[in-house]
């Protein structure tokens, strides 16, 4: 028996034209690639983002193809450093191409290039820099986030935007893929599987074919699809646990939730607050919070997955079990914590940076500079410019480190 | 077939590496695909699930790629997206007796239904537990009764555990001591074992709801200190000395 190939493979757009539901995108990449026959356009890189799912690598390879250019992909399964990405990419992006001589151009994809590794990939933005700066040859870069890429390399790019794909297109081209494989979907099917993939493509054609493949018919009563979830029932976890009445009930809401203890507390934590009203109960459900804390940390130091269990008990009996006053109305909000650290995340890792080109000019430890040489070091670069000017040159601060030390 | 678990090691290199490799070259023999299953997959580093995400639909003529993990929301959108998502639920009380009275069938055991509940009991919703479990009981009779089960199990009759915990709560401590001992001794259980069930009594025990977290607070620091190596029998008498004191406290108020 001949197995068959993923549908998501089978269907992949060979054109541009065929993509679903990014015809904006399109159009700039067209004449993007346009201005290539004429010479180099301004910006000689595309940096494709968006979402997963949306096809922005099938898009690169659409191009190549209709271009008539070779193509040549990195991604983050291969490494990637310094010498890597100058090697194959820089060559590739400098010379002509093997069967089409010095006339033929050839298609630089970096994918995934909000994926380069601090220690792994060493150097792999530098490259990528230097790589898109005067390069012979077209190059695309593609990413889902594309705030992750250090902003000099946005900047030398044209940005594309790939949009999650509206369900009308999806189902549309759901049914396309029916007609093909021989398939009558009741429509209700079609639009319950382009509803649960929430603009994904590649997902829904991927649930499609786990559900379909092989039979005649495909009826609503066959789909059964599982959300690829994210954080969307702890919100009812959280509002059936301030109302549950006893200790059972509260523990069993976690069998359903879909989430490492750790996360939960740090959503209890939030939300907490917001919605015990007197300040006795909130004194005791954090009692309980700090007691669901201590366990897991017995869990993780000691590697004693038994103490889950009591992690567990604390965070949701222990805190449902704490009030005896009235609950205020509140929204439910994803842990502040968690945002704070990602949207400082870069400002935590300049500080690392400026900490440890200080510490190793002064003999002492990062840890000694961050405490109490870098409120000094904020005063000169706020007040003396000119000092600031002769620090930065001699411990090779960058422009961000500067502006780091700047602002503080 | 590749299967890697959490235990191998996993790191950005070994994905880009040794399941690369694997994954692109051909198959041997008749096959039409390799299988790379990789166990508890949630524990990989998101840097290497995103070193994952091209070879698993670069390589797709030559290799298929099944993920195993405990939470799904630890895996990236990008692999989520890559997959079909099967969700396996915990099992029901009626599937496990529905499998146990299957396998007795086949193997020809006589099975009672008391020895159905006590082992749906003790396993908890884990099949193999449950199962094991039957096999042991089976290879000593083959009239599979309660008795059987408890003889080879590491458990405790639910309802001794419940009579010690009620005994303590009515301030009956000595007695509840004397059921524990023979527990510890007579029947050769482990303090961890009895503290799993006592942990499960207390929430069908008849007392406040919140007085079941402070008792399972209690347990959970027993339980840490027979990990640090404590003596299981005094830290279970002082777990016992709790539930007197608490009891008290209920009836005095």
């Amino acid at each position: 028996m001949r197995m068959s190939e993923l549908w998501a493979d089978k269907y992949r757009p060979q054109e541009l034209g065929e993509l679903v539901g990014q015809s904006q995108a399109v159009r700039e990449i067209f004449s993007w690639a346009e201005s290539w026959r004429k010479g180099r356009p301004n910006k000689p890189a595309l940096l494709l983002y968006g979402p997963v799912g949306t096809g922005k690598t099938a898009a690169a390879q659409a191009l190549a193809r209709q271009m008539g250019w070779d193509l040549v992909e990195m991604n983050a399964s291969d490494k990637r450093s310094f010498d890597v990405i100058k090697q194959v990419a820089g060559t590739a992006a400098d010379t002509g191409t093997l069967f089409s001589g010095a006339k033929g151009k050839r298609l630089v994809v970096l994918d995934e290039v909000d994926n380069v590794y601090g220690v792994a990939d060493r150097g792999g933005y530098r490259a990528i820099g230097e790589l898109i700066e005067d390069p012979r040859n077209p190059v695309v870069l593609i990413a889902n986030d594309q705030h992750e890429i250090p902003w000099q390399i946005r900047a030398s790019c044209l940005m594309i935007n790939f949009r999650r794909v509206q369900q009308d297109a999806i189902i549309g081209a759901l049914q396309k893929i029916c007609l093909a494989e021989k398939i009558e979907a009741e429509p209700i099917a079609l639009k319950v599987i382009a509803e649960t993939s929430n603009g994904d493509m590649r997902s829904s054609i991927n649930d499609l074919q786990a559900l379909a493949e092989g039979k005649k018919h495909l009826a609503m009563k066959d789909v059964v699809l599982y959300k690829r979830d994210r954080e969307s029932n702890i919100f009812d976890v959280l509002s059936q646990l301030m109302r549950a009445t006893t200790a059972k009930q509260a523990r069993e809401l976690l069998w359903s939730l879909d989430m490492p203890p750790a996360d939960v507390l740090a959503w209890i934590d939030e939300n907490i607050p917001k919605v015990l009203a007197d300040p006795a109960d909130l004194a005791e459900a954090y009692e309980a919070i700090a007691r669901a804390d201590i366990f897991l940390g017995r869990t993780k130091r000691r590697q004693a997955y038994r103490m889950w269990r009591y992690a567990s008990d604390m965070m949701t009996a222990g805190v449902a079990m704490s009030r005896k006053g009235e609950l205020k109305f509140a929204r439910f909000q994803l842990p502040t914590i968690i945002m704070k650290m990602s949207r400082t995340r870069a400002a935590r890792a300049t500080r690392d940076s400026v900490a440890k080109k200080i510490a190793g000019r002064c003999h002492t430890s990062s840890h000694v500079v961050r405490k109490d040489f870098l409120p000094y070091f904020g005063v000169i670069f706020r007040r003396d410019k000119k000092a600031a000017q002769q620090i930065a040159a001699e411990l090779h601060f960058s422009e961000a480190e500067v502006d780091y030390l700047a602002k503080k | 077939m590749l299967e890697l678990n959490a235990s191998d090691e996993r790191g950005i290199d070994t994905i880009r590496i040794k399941v690369k490799d694997y994954a692109r070259t051909r198959p041997m023999g008749d096959v039409p695909y390799k299988i790379v299953y990789l166990d508890e997959s949630d524990a990989l580093t998101s840097d290497a699930q995103n070193a994952l995400r091209r070879t698993m639909e670069m390589y797709t003529h030559t290799a298929r790629f099944i993920l195993a993990c405990n939470y799904s929301s630890r895996i990236i959108e990008p692999i989520q997206s890559r997959c079909s998502i099967f969700r396996f639920r915990r099992l029901f009380d009626k599937d496990i007796a529905a499998m146990l009275k299957r396998i007795a069938r086949t193997e020809k055991l006589t099975l009672e239904e008391d020895a159905i509940k006590a082992i749906i009991y003790m396993s908890e919703g884990d099949m193999r537990r449950a199962i094991n479990v039957l096999q042991a009981a089976a290879t000593v009779k083959r009239k599979v009764d309660e008795k059987a089960v408890y003889d080879v199990s590491a458990s405790a009759r639910p309802e001794d555990v419940k009579e010690m915990l009620e005994a303590a709560l009515a301030g009956k401590f000595e007695d509840a001591r004397s059921k524990l001992i023979g527990m510890l001794i007579d029947q050769g259980l482990s303090g961890e074992d009895i503290l799993q069930q006592v942990h499960r009594e207390i929430l069908s025990l008849e007392i406040p709801e919140p007085t079941k977290v402070k008792l399972m607070d209690k347990v959970g620091e027993v339980d840490f200190r027979l990990t640090e190596g404590a003596n299981e029998r005094i830290q279970l008498e002082a777990l016992l000395a709790h539930f007197s004191l608490l009891g008290d406290r209920l009836r005095t108020t």
